[in-house]
C-alpha cells in the first residue's frame, strides 16, 4: 500500500494529472490579472490556487519521501522544490516580491513535458562549451563599462553616471536599440566619442552572435542525440557514447578488416 | 471522358497554361489597386478577373471529377479548393472581408511549382520538431505577462493593463524595438525593473533564435533528404526512413555480426582443411 503510494509519481496518469493541474493553475493566475473582479470571484480563484499549490506539495512530498536525498541530485527536482517553496513563504513585508514570483510555478510545465524538458536539457548542456565566449563578453562589458563611466560620466550622467547605469546603456547598445540617440549628443560634445561606440557595438554584437549560435547549434545537436538514444533504447539497440565521427571511423576500419579476412579465406579456398 | 480529363490534366501544356493564368490574374489584381482607374477599364479588369476564376474552376472541377474523394487527400488540393472557393462566396455584408482574401488565389503559384512546394512542405515538416521550443516560448510569455501585470499595471496601465496589452508589449520587447523607452519609464518609478526586462529580453530572443534556427535547419535538411531520396530512387537504391543515428547503430551491429560470422566461417574452413589434409595423408599412406 505504502509502496504503491510512493511509486505514484512514476505513474503516467499521475503525471498527466499534474500537467493538468499546472494548466489549471495557469488559467487561474491569468484570470486573477483581470481588473475589477468582484471579491467573491477573487476569493474563489485564490482558494483554487491554494488547492493547486496543495496538489504540488503532495506530489513533491511523495517524491521526497520516495527518493530521500537523491531527490536533490536532479536539477529539475530542485527547480520544482524552490518554485513551490516560494509560494509557501510568507509574502509580507520585504518578502512581498515573492508573491509575484509564485507565477514561476507555471514554468513547471516545461519540465513536466518530456519534449520540452529535452530542449532545455540540450540548452543547459551547451552552456559549458560556450562559457568561454560568455566570459569574453563579460570582460568586454566590464572594461567598456568602466571606460564609458570615466569618459562620459560628466557629459551624460543619465546614461553613464555610474557603473550600473553604464551597464544598462551598454546592454542597450548591444541590442542596437536607439543607440544613435544616446551616441549623437555625446559626439556633439566629444567629437571622438565614436571611437568608443562603434568598435564596442561591432565587437559585442559579433561576440554575442558567436555565443548565441554556439549555444543553439550545440543545444540542437544535444537534443537530437538524446532523442536518437531514446529511440534506439526503445528498439533495444545499444548506442555507444562516442561521437558519430569516431563511430564511422571504427565502422570503416572494421569493414576493411572484414574484407581482408574474406580475401584471405578466399585465397585459402582457392589453394585447397 | 474521365480518361481524357486525366490525360489533359497531366500534360505539361495544361500545367503551363494554368501557371500563365495565375500570373495573368496576379497582373490584373495588381492593376486594380491603382487609384483613379476609369470605370470602363475597371469593368474590363473585373471581367478578366472573372474569366481567370472560371479557368480555375474548370481546372479544379476536372481534378475533382477524376480523383473523386481522393482529391481531398492532398493538402495542396484542399488549399487550391479553399482559395478558389473564397472567390465564389458572396462578398457582401459580414463576408465582405472575403473580397480582400481572393488575392490569396495568387498563392496558387507556390503549389504550381514542385520546387516551391518542396520548400513549403519542408517548413511544415519541421513544425513537430520545433513545437516544444514554441511551447517553452509560450510558457515564458505567459509567466512574464502575469508578472509584468503585477509589477507595472499601476505605473502604465496602457501597456500593462491586462493580458492582451501586456502580450503585445512583451512581443515588442522580444523584437527589442523601442525597449529602452519602456524599460527606462518603468525604472524611473521602480529602479529594479531592469531585473525583469533584461532577463526577459535575453531569454526570449534566445528562444526565438533557437526556434527560427530549428525551423530553417530542419526544413533545409528535410528538403535535402527528400531530394536525396528522389536521386536514390532514380538509381534504384532503397533507403530507409530511419534517422541517421538509427541507421548508424544498425550498421554497427551488422558489421559486428558480419565479423563474428566470418570468424566462425574461418573456423569451419580450418576444420575442413584439416580434415582434407588428414584424408590426403591417409590416402597417401594407403597408396604406399
Amino acid at each position: 500500500m505504502f509502496a504503491t503510494i510512493l511509486s505514484l509519481p512514476e505513474n503516467r496518469y499521475f503525471q498527466y494529472t499534474i500537467i493538468g493541474v499546472i494548466l489549471l493553475n495557469a488559467v487561474i493566475l491569468g484570470l486573477l490579472t483581470v481588473d475589477g473582479l468582484n471579491p467573491t470571484t477573487v476569493s474563489l480563484l485564490t482558494t483554487l490556487d491554494e488547492i493547486c499549490l496543495g496538489v504540488f506539495c503532495v506530489e513533491l512530498g511523495l517524491k521526497l519521501i520516495g527518493q530521500r536525498l537523491r531527490f536533490f541530485r536532479d536539477g529539475w527536482n530542485v527547480f520544482d522544490f524552490v518554485v513551490v517553496a516560494v509560494a509557501l513563504a510568507p509574502a509580507t513585508g520585504p518578502l512581498s516580491v515573492l508573491r509575484a514570483l509564485r507565477v514561476f510555478r507555471l514554468m513547471r510545465l516545461v519540465d513536466s513535458v518530456p519534449s520540452m524538458r529535452r530542449v532545455m536539457n540540450g540548452m543547459f548542456a551547451a552552456i559549458p562549451g560556450t562559457a568561454s565566449v560568455a566570459g569574453v563578453l563579460a570582460v568586454m562589458f566590464y572594461v567598456a563599462g568602466i571606460m564609458a563611466t570615466n569618459f562620459f560620466g560628466k557629459v551624460d550622467p543619465d546614461n553613464f553616471g555610474h557603473l550600473g547605469v553604464s551597464f544598462f546603456t551598454l546592454f542597450q547598445f548591444l541590442t542596437m536599440e536607439g543607440w544613435p540617440d544616446v551616441a549623437r549628443p555625446i559626439i556633439e560634445k566629444m567629437p571622438y566619442a565614436w571611437m568608443f561606440f562603434i568598435p564596442f557595438i561591432l565587437v559585442t554584437t559579433l561576440t554575442t552572435l558567436n555565443l548565441l549560435f554556439g549555444i543553439i547549434v550545440d543545444a540542437m545537436e544535444n537534443a537530437k542525440e538524446e532523442e536518437a538514444r531514446e529511440d534506439l533504447a526503445e528498439q533495444g539497440i545499444e548506442a555507444p557514447e562516442e561521437s558519430n565521427e569516431l563511430r564511422l571511423a571504427v565502422i570503416e576500419q572494421e569493414v576493411r578488416k572484414i574484407r581482408e579476412k574474406i580475401a584471405s579465406i578466399a585465397a585459402q579456398v582457392e589453394k585447397a | 471522358m474521365l480518361k481524357t480529363f486525366s490525360t489533359i490534366l497531366d500534360t505539361q501544356l495544361f500545367k503551363n497554361t494554368i501557371v500563365g493564368v495565375i500570373l495573368l490574374n496576379a497582373a490584373i489584381l495588381g492593376l486594380m489597386t491603382i487609384p483613379g482607374l476609369d470605370p470602363s477599364m475597371l469593368a474590363l479588369l473585373d471581367w478578366l478577373d472573372h474569366a481567370c476564376l472560371v479557368v480555375f474552376c474548370i481546372e479544379l472541377s476536372m481534378k475533382l471529377a477524376v480523383l473523386r474523394l481522393g482529391f481531398f487527400r492532398d493538402g495542396w488540393n484542399i488549399f487550391d479548393f479553399v482559395v478558389v472557393g473564397i472567390a465564389l462566396a458572396p462578398a457582401s455584408g459580414p463576408l465582405s472581408v472575403l473580397r480582400a482574401m481572393r488575392v490569396l488565389r495568387l498563392m496558387r503559384l507556390v503549389s504550381a511549382f514542385p520546387s516551391m512546394r518542396r520548400v513549403i512542405a519542408g517548413m511544415f515538416g519541421s513544425i513537430p520538431g520545433v513545437a516544444s521550443v514554441a511551447g517553452i516560448l509560450l510558457v515564458i510569455f505567459y509567466v512574464a505577462a502575469i508578472m509584468a501585470i503585477g509589477f507595472f499595471r499601476e505605473i502604465d496601465p496602457e501597456k500593462f493593463g491586462g493580458l492582451g496589452p501586456t502580450f503585445f508589449t512583451l512581443f515588442q520587447l522580444m523584437t527589442t524595438e523601442g525597449w529602452p523607452t519602456i524599460a527606462r519609464a518603468m525604472m524611473e518609478k521602480m529602479p529594479h525593473a531592469w531585473l525583469f526586462f533584461i532577463p526577459f529580453i535575453v531569454m526570449t530572443t534566445f528562444t526565438t533564435l533557437n526556434l527560427v534556427f530549428g525551423i530553417v535547419v530542419t526544413a533545409m535538411e528535410e528538403a535535402k533528404e527528400e531530394e536525396a531520396r528522389e536521386d536514390m530512387a532514380a538509381q534504384g537504391i532503397v533507403i530507409s526512413d530511419e534517422s541517421n543515428e538509427v541507421r548508424l547503430a544498425v550498421i554497427e551491429n551488422q558489421v559486428k555480426d558480419a565479423a563474428r560470422e566470418l570468424e566462425s566461417l574461418q573456423k569451419s574452413l580450418d576444420r575442413l582443411l584439416e580434415k582434407q589434409s588428414i584424408a590426403r595423408l591417409k590416402l597417401e599412406s594407403a597408396e604406399k
